[in-house]
């Protein structure tokens, strides 16, 4: 389980974080939901320990995270895995030491093992063919799988996925999408998606809560999303709507 | 007074980095596999044709400007010796040093640089890598090792230059360039200056590494960090040189 407890974080004179408090149970897609510039992506690297709060804890399986040794920390990131918004893939590397990175660094793994699970992730995300292509290579979508295949590839309880499917076409949307879904049930990975796109959100989710400043303001399970009556979060729902009604 | 406040800024994290990288040791046996390797043949294959090209033309200006100098007073002889020792103790480290902060330097910080505004640290760090283990350690290593290398090339380079040109401008014969040189030469002449190119390979290296790492967001970060890498190391090159000067020859 992830805990924030009265997370706040400021840069500056910026206040982007004023108490946050969320739950993450195991198990479950919960979908972070909130506009651009809004601190979702800081939210989520507090749960890494990328960020530290200025007050507040971050707890992920009973631990705070910001009280214990670099070396215990390093440990509790290996169960985590973070899809970064660009990818963050390594440029200098192909695909396939890309994703065998967080394996090749823990020692434990011989090469075939190493090269069999790479294998097996990259064809999780239908990417097997691109095993020897350089990121500069590779499409938008195709990154994004990559760096979902990278953060899979340790078999982690937990995936963050910082907005897995903005800048992509709906399609390809679509398809990260159902990967995510494929993986929180198939799998059994703990997921957390930061977003702003409501449709992937309402496709992927378990639960939904919606940031907005510095604040968890709504949340609500995916049956009672239409029951909400917080105007920010239905100016959301609206858009999708809207989506819907064209189609 | 901003400026110096950002000043003190920078030096306390670049002094925090340096002790990272310290305690990163520890992980040595990691680094010593592929990246160091991979650091050294960068560093120094692509170091090499400037480093040979600027000892060759400081080795003909000290020679003339030693034959111009010494003319009416000293026997031009020993311009050999003169040359030589000008070119282990100083010429040698310093200028290879100041060359090589424009390249090896300026790539460190861009490349860092890159990697933290595209988030690939911040991916070091979540698959529990320690970027400085992975990133800095090599380069410093490599820094050590390549900037004495590279200085011994220039060093060669200048005084064979300087030999071939003492006999062409001031009519110095190759054979007594070089007696000059055994006779007056001191073991101290070359180890100094070998000690002083490692100094500027730490110097190099981690400066750049902390540009990187200290590089904003934004599309005139990249940018700026290598401006600063290089003038940042070569302002610690020169300040470095004189302390080591003194330490080493006083
Ligand atoms: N390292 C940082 N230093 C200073 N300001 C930051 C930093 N990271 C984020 N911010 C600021 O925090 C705010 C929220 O950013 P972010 O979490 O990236 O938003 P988003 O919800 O779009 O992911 C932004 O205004 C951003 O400028
Ligand atoms: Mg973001």
């Amino acid at each position: 389980m992830i805990e924030l407890i009265d997370v706040h974080k400021s840069f500056g004179k910026k206040e982007v974080l004023r108490g946050v408090n969320l739950k993450v149970v195991s198990g479950e897609c919960l979908v972070i939901l909130g506009r651009s510039g809004t601190g979702k992506s800081v939210l989520l690297k507090h749960i890494v320990g990328l960020i530290q709060p200025n007050r507040g804890k971050v707890i992920v399986d009973g631990v705070d995270i910001n009280r214990i040794s670099e070396a215990r920390l390093y440990e509790i990131r290996r169960n985590i895995g973070f899809v970064f918004q660009g990818g963050a893939l390594f440029d200098s590397m192909d695909v396939f030491t890309n994703v065998a990175m967080p394996l090749i660094e823990n020692e434990k793994f011989s090469d075939k093992e190493i090269e069999e699970r790479v294998m097996h992730v990259l064809g999780l995300v239908d990417l097997q063919d691109a095993a020897f292509l350089m990121p500069s290579e590779l499409s938008g979508g195709m990154r994004k799988r990559v760096a979902i295949a990278r953060a899979l590839v340790a078999e982690p309880g937990y995936i963050l996925y910082d907005e897995p499917t903005t800048g992509l076409d709906p399609i390809i949307s679509d398809r990260i999408n159902d990967l995510m879904i494929e993986l929180n049930s198939q799998l059994g990975v703990t997921s957390v998606v930061v977003t702003h796109d409501i449709h992937s959100a309402l496709r992927i989710a378990d639960r939904i809560v919606l940031l907005s400043n510095g604040v968890i303001k709504v949340n609500t399970k995916r049956s009672d999303v239409w029951n909400v009556d917080d105007p920010e979060f239905r100016d959301f729902l609206r858009v999708f709507k809207a989506l819907k009604e064209i189609e | 007074m901003k400026s110096l406040l950002l000043f003190f800024e920078h030096l306390g994290m670049g002094t925090l980095l340096l002790l990272r990288t310290l305690k990163s040791l520890r992980e040595i046996g990691k680094v010593l596999k592929h990246p160091f390797w991979e650091q050294m043949d960068v560093m120094f294959f692509g170091s090499v044709p400037l480093v040979i090209l600027t000892a060759v033309f400081s080795g003909l200006v000290t020679t003339v400007q030693i034959g111009y100098y010494g003319r009416g007073y000293a026997p031009l002889d020993y311009v050999g010796v003169a040359v030589a020792k000008m070119v282990m103790i100083e010429l040698g480290p310093v200028l290879t040093a100041l060359i090589v902060a424009g390249r090896i330097g300026a790539g460190i910080a861009a490349e860092i640089g890159t990697m933290r505004v595209t988030e690939q640290i911040d991916s070091l760090e979540c698959m529990g890598i320690d970027p400085v283990r992975f990133l800095v350690l090599p380069r410093v290593l490599a820094g050590m090792v390549i900037l004495p290398a590279l200085t011994i090339v220039a060093d060669l380079t200048a005084i064979l230059t300087s030999s071939i040109a003492a006999d062409f401008y001031i009519g110095v014969p190759t054979y007594i360039y070089f007696h000059g040189i055994r006779l007056f030469f001191a073991p101290k002449d070359l180890w100094g200056g070998l000690i002083k190119s490692l100094f500027f390979g730490i110097i190099i290296t981690m400066v750049g590494s902390h540009w990187g790492f200290a590089t904003e967001k934004g599309a005139t970060g990249v940018g700026k960090a290598t401006t600063s890498a290089v003038v940042t190391s070569s302002l610690f090159i020169i300040f470095a040189d004189y302390i080591l000067t003194v330490m080493i020859y006083r």
